[in-house]
């Protein structure tokens, strides 16, 4: 229905946020949590990507492969002088392969204080169609 | 925020239009939650802000100014006062 690849190894998605401006730094990357239930709307996907606003974040599906990547600014101030430190800041990434009775084109997500939100909505099943058998 | 511990507390609702309550994964955690953290400076308690942002909580906690120092006036004692 709706699984993980098994590797990850999607050079092309995975080296996406080391790219980034300030090169010299490492940025760390997450697995973010998930809940994936069904609803009346279709499946639901739901991930923790808190610091992810709706400029940071992307979401693309290619062929039957929805990737999540959520990109997060630091909100410590560099010149900072940390006191206590329990919380890493880091970017998020997460893959699935949809069914094919994932409806594609009306997938809709939102983002809420940190909460992503994916709604994908079921293809309507195809109408039975009678095929006419012809004599020669 | 009371008496130099910061108190913090939220609560996340399960998803409620899920079918049967049935999940095909649960990873997030839902619930209440508290955590308390003692603050190791003077605070001014009354201007504590906070702004909650795609998630993050950020809370501001201003010093309070430091106290001048107070001088207490020592008078010597009577020869015999003992303690």
């Amino acid at each position: 229905m709706m699984d993980e690849p098994q590797s990850t190894g999607n050079s092309d998605i995975e080296n996406l946020p080391n790219e980034s401006q300030d090169g010299a730094k490492e940025r760390v990357i997450f697995t973010p949590p998930v809940d994936i239930y069904d609803s009346p709307e279709g499946l639901v996907l739901l991930a923790d990507l808190p610091g992810v606003s709706t400029g940071t974040m992307e979401l693309q599906i290619q062929d039957n492969k929805l990737t999540l990547l959520g990109r997060c600014q630091s909100v410590i101030p560099p010149e900072a002088r940390l006191l206590h430190k329990e919380y890493d800041e880091g970017d998020f990434l997460r893959s699935f392969i949809l069914s094919e009775d994932v409806d594609h084109e009306r997938i809709t997500a939102r983002l809420n204080n940190g909460v992503l939100e994916v709604v994908l909505p079921r293809a309507p099943r195809a109408a039975p169609r009678k095929i006419e058998v012809k004599s020669e | 925020m009371a008496n130099g511990i910061l108190t913090l507390r939220g609560k996340r609702a399960a998803p409620t239009n899920a079918i049967d309550d049935q999940f095909r994964r649960h990873e997030r955690i839902w619930g209440a939650w508290e955590r308390s953290i003692a603050v190791p400076e003077r605070i001014r308690e009354d201007e504590v802000r906070a702004d909650f942002q795609n998630g993050i909580l950020k809370v501001h906690l201003p010093k309070a100014p430091e106290t001048r120092p107070r001088q207490i006036q020592v008078i010597a004692g009577s020869v015999e006062g003992g303690m």
